[in-house]
């Protein structure tokens, strides 16, 4: 189909009465003033009314208002991708989709050539070469300013700069917190679900996908580098002796994809079709959903068809109605 | 309650006023080209086009230091083009509908026609951190000469220009016009074949759509040929 | 949005491939799903809505006023408005002379024509809401909205209603000012259905290798090597045929068989667009009435 044109989806009054806990703004929660008051709440005559649209949240004595819509907020641990916006004096500031754009200093950043490296001024005057505006890369919270701004880390190698793959935005409410935010898919394909929103789906690094399916994304830095250092063998033609300082060669800021063929790419773009469908039908993304989708969209066919609207929003549902089925699973 | 529109225009057998054709017979543009460059000192580069009574002069500045952006990793390319004050426009007219161009308005297009055709050409990424600008300034123009022909003048007086900056070009683009009581059409060659950019009002499109190109490339072709040796001869005789 | 390296190169090389991949998974010719209404605004004879899926907004309005004149090309005016754009900067002026043009040169006037002196003249305003918010400090431009715009006017202009003319069309011999019926009902179309006219659609195509791709997204346009329009009415590519600059970085040159390749496509695709335009036109709209 080249094109569709479709005339605006008329506005449905809902008649379903919604749960309780939904707030709007200005709405009276609660009188009683032993309440802590949280984010999303003000206070006003020894009464608690929300400031924004949302579901209460209580937390032993703690009542806040999760906002439905809005930008995200930075909170400590968080798994993130970003993009670098400026490079600055010993930091980059990173766009986040959150209030601020974060910061990621020149101290917490792997560079090439080590752990044990010491960082030098020659550093500090390459630190384009490192990354550069416009570069994605997948990135832990590491603290929070007392403005709400967040402060970045990726020294670990699951984190550092993206490449091989396609970048999708979806809203940051969307995305459920879990322990994990990198998954391997099936289709040999890998996705990171940065908690702020930002979503990397990329081709599967040979290394991730030979080892065991999801266990090797979960292990630190230090295993890694123990059992690759247990496995090496004089004469296997590794460059380098350890995982950890192949990984942080310069390697690991290259901007040159790998060979992608059709295959890979089509299964990237039908990912993406299908965070883009669990987003337009305002589902919370996790991994298990998202494999959901994807199996759901090879019932389709050609991955072209996705496209359309109508059957994004099928999608969705079939995914609801399958967890239905299968419980919350 | 009735009433008579009639009577408020006037009496009913006057005559419109109706002024002799002022209009200059259409004949076929001269050709002939005077070029000059590197006449203006305080620029990188600079070329004086005359043809059949118009003039343009085209001066370029850069690469130069860009402080206006972050971090652009290649130039900023800028093009200014100044229609001088009382130029007569009234023959910039699209297809035999009249309309008196808004200036502004045919200034930024030709601008940005400009931009599309120079950033394919300037080997942009060779400029980090600076910016080029390219000022177009149409002296005079003949009354009888079209957009789009003074447009191929434009184009040409640029990219003299551009060959007289030094800044590293891909390719010496030269452009071609075509044009007929029906249509005109002005194509940017940067060689055989490879077009920079293409302005065509084509009413009826079919078959002579090609050989209007085929027209432009000939004509493109042969300036080409002439602006080559000028600047050779120009460059033979700084060497000598 | 700057793109990073990686991104670009993947785009690029996705795009320029043998068999042009798009990141969303559209195929070269496919435009991406647009919504639109007409005949919304009340105090207007015309008037469209088009909108994208990521929220970028086109709302056009047609008027109509009675003049009395001889020169046909005044007209039409156009007035291309950008939310946070000043209006007479370079992107307004030059989408407003390429949307005027491209109307001028390829309208029938005898669908404006009252009498042989009075002539309706139509001012055609399109407004662009919410631009990409980063669109200041990337690289890629916005012409091209120009296909939005030119969908938006089409449907303003196709849905544009006219008082009934209850007085003589024949003023000769008698100078007569033309008179209307009072009564809405009776309006007529500006555009009659017998009529084969139809408002000109301009298509921006981007050219990638020697591929072609339509409706290209924010993304593709930083890697395009280059841009040109192309006007499409009745069946048949009209002015303009004319180079855009689609990004900010360097592109390059084409060859005539692209050039042709991107005609050839525009002649395939303009049909379908005009039909689904047209399917848009005979929709009833009441979304506003309803939530009142």
């Amino acid at each position: 189909m080249i094109i569709s044109i479709s005339a605006p989806t008329k506005l449905e009054s809902s008649e379903k009465t919604v749960g309780a806990s939904i707030v709007t703004p200005g709405e009276l929660i609660t009188d009683d003033p032993t309440w802590m008051r949280g984010h999303g709440t003000y206070f006003l005559n020894d009464k608690t009314y929300s400031s924004v649209a949302g579901s209460v949240l209580k937390v032993n004595k703690l009542l806040s208002v999760v906002p439905f819509k809005g930008r995200y907020s930075p909170e400590t641990g968080d798994h993130l991708v970003g993009r670098i916006v400026e490079v600055g004096q010993k930091r980059w500031k990173v766009d986040i989709g959150g209030e601020h754009d974060a910061v990621l200093m020149l101290g917490s950043v792997n560079l090439p050539g080590g752990i044990l490296r010491r960082k030098s001024e020659s550093d500090e005057l390459q630190m384009r070469s490192f990354l550069k505006e416009g570069d994605l890369l997948n990135a832990e919270v590491q603290s929070l300013f007392s403005d709400g701004s967040a402060s970045l880390h990726t020294r670990s190698l699951k984190y550092g700069k993206l490449r091989n793959g396609v970048f999708v935005r979806v809203p940051a409410n969307l995305i459920v917190r879990a322990k994990n935010h990198s998954h391997n898919l099936p289709g040999n394909v890998s996705v990171i679900l940065g908690v702020n929103g930002y979503c990397w789906i990329y081709k599967s690094s040979s290394a991730a996908s030979s080892a065991d399916h999801s266990a090797s994304t979960n292990r630190t830095a230090a295993e890694m580098s123990s059992s690759a250092s247990g496995k090496y063998q004089p004469g296997q033609g590794s460059v380098s002796i350890t995982r950890l300082e192949q990984e942080s060669s310069w390697d690991i800021y290259s901007d040159k994809n790998d060979k992608l063929s059709t295959n890979i790419k089509d299964t990237i773009s039908r990912y993406k079709n299908c965070l883009l469908s669990l987003s337009q039908c305002n589902i919370g993304i996790n991994e298990v959903r998202l494999v959901r989708a994807y199996e759901i969209s090879l019932g389709y066919g050609d991955t072209n068809i996705l496209v359309r609207e109508d059957i994004r929003k099928s999608i969705g549902e079939q995914v609801i109605f399958q967890e239905k089925m299968r419980g919350t699973g | 309650m009735n009433i008579d529109r009639r009577r408020n225009l006037g009496p009913a057998n006057v005559k419109p006023l109706v002024f002799a054709e002022s209009a200059p017979a259409k004949q076929d543009p001269d050709t002939r080209v005077f070029l000059e460059t590197g006449l203006i000192q305080n620029c990188n580069g600079s070329s004086y086009l005359e043809n059949d009574k118009t003039i343009i002069i085209t001066s370029v500045y850069g690469p130069r230091p860009n402080f206006t952006r972050s971090f652009n990793d290649q130039a900023n390319l800028k093009i200014n083009v100044e229609l001088s004050k009382f130029l007569p426009l009234d023959n910039f007219k699209d297809n035999q509908k009249n309309i008196v161009p808004d200036k502004d308005r045919l200034v930024s297009s030709l601008e940005s026609f400009l931009l599309s055709n120079y950033q394919s050409l300037i080997l942009l990424q060779n400029y980090p951190k600076s910016s080029i600008e390219i000022f177009v300034q149409v002296v005079a123009l003949n009354p009888t000469h079209s957009l789009l022909y003074t447009l191929k003048n434009i184009l040409n007086s640029v990219s003299v220009a551009l060959v007289d900056s030094g800044l590293n070009i891909k390719a010496i683009a030269c452009s071609g016009y075509s044009g007929s009581d029906s249509h005109e059409t002005v194509v940017n060659f940067a060689a055989k074949d490879e077009i920079l950019g293409i302005w065509s009002d084509f009413q009826d499109f079919d078959s002579t759509f090609d050989q209007s190109i085929d027209a432009c490339e000939n004509d493109s072709a042969q300036l080409r040929k002439e602006i080559n040796g000028y600047l050779l001869k120009k460059a033979t005789k700084n060497a000598s | 949005m700057v793109l990073s390296t990686a991104e670009k190169s993947y785009i690029y090389e996705s795009l320029s491939g043998e068999n042009t991949l798009r990141t969303d998974s559209r195929k070269y010719n496919e435009f991406r799903p647009l919504k639109a209404a007409c005949s919304f605004v009340p105090n207007c004879n015309g008037s469209s809505r088009v909108y994208t899926a990521d929220g970028i907004e086109c709302i056009t309005s047609v008027k109509a006023k009675v003049v009395k004149t001889k020169d046909l090309a005044n007209l039409i005016a156009v007035e291309v408005d950008i939310e946070g754009q000043r209006d007479n900067s370079a992107l307004c002026l030059d989408l407003s002379a390429l949307l005027q043009r491209s109307l001028v040169n390829n309208f029938d006037y005898e669908i404006l024509r009252l009498t042989d002196k009075y002539y309706f003249q139509i001012y055609v305003d399109v407004l662009i809401l919410s631009v990409p918010g980063d669109f200041k400090n990337s690289s890629y431009t916005l012409y091209s909205l120009l296909s939005l715009i030119s969908m938006g006017s089409y449907l303003a202009l196709k849905s544009c209603k006219l008082p009934l003319l209850t007085s003589t069309t024949n003023d000769r011999e008698i100078e007569e000012e033309p008179s209307f019926a009072d009564d809405w009902e009776l309006a007529t179309d500006l555009i009659p259905e017998s009529s084969e006219f139809q408002p000109v659609l301009v298509f921006v195509v981007g050219l990638v290798g020697s591929n072609v791709i339509i409706d290209p997204s924010l993304d593709e346009e930083q890697v395009l090597e280059n841009g040109v329009c192309i006007g499409y009415s009745q069946g048949n590519i009209v002015p303009p045929i004319q180079s855009v600059a689609l990004s900010t970085v360097d592109g390059k040159p084409f060859d005539r068989k692209t050039l042709a390749k991107a005609t050839g496509l525009v002649k395939e695709i303009g049909q379908p667009v005009t039909q689904a335009l047209d399917a848009i036109l005979s929709e009833e709209v009441d979304e506003y009435g309803s939530v009142f």
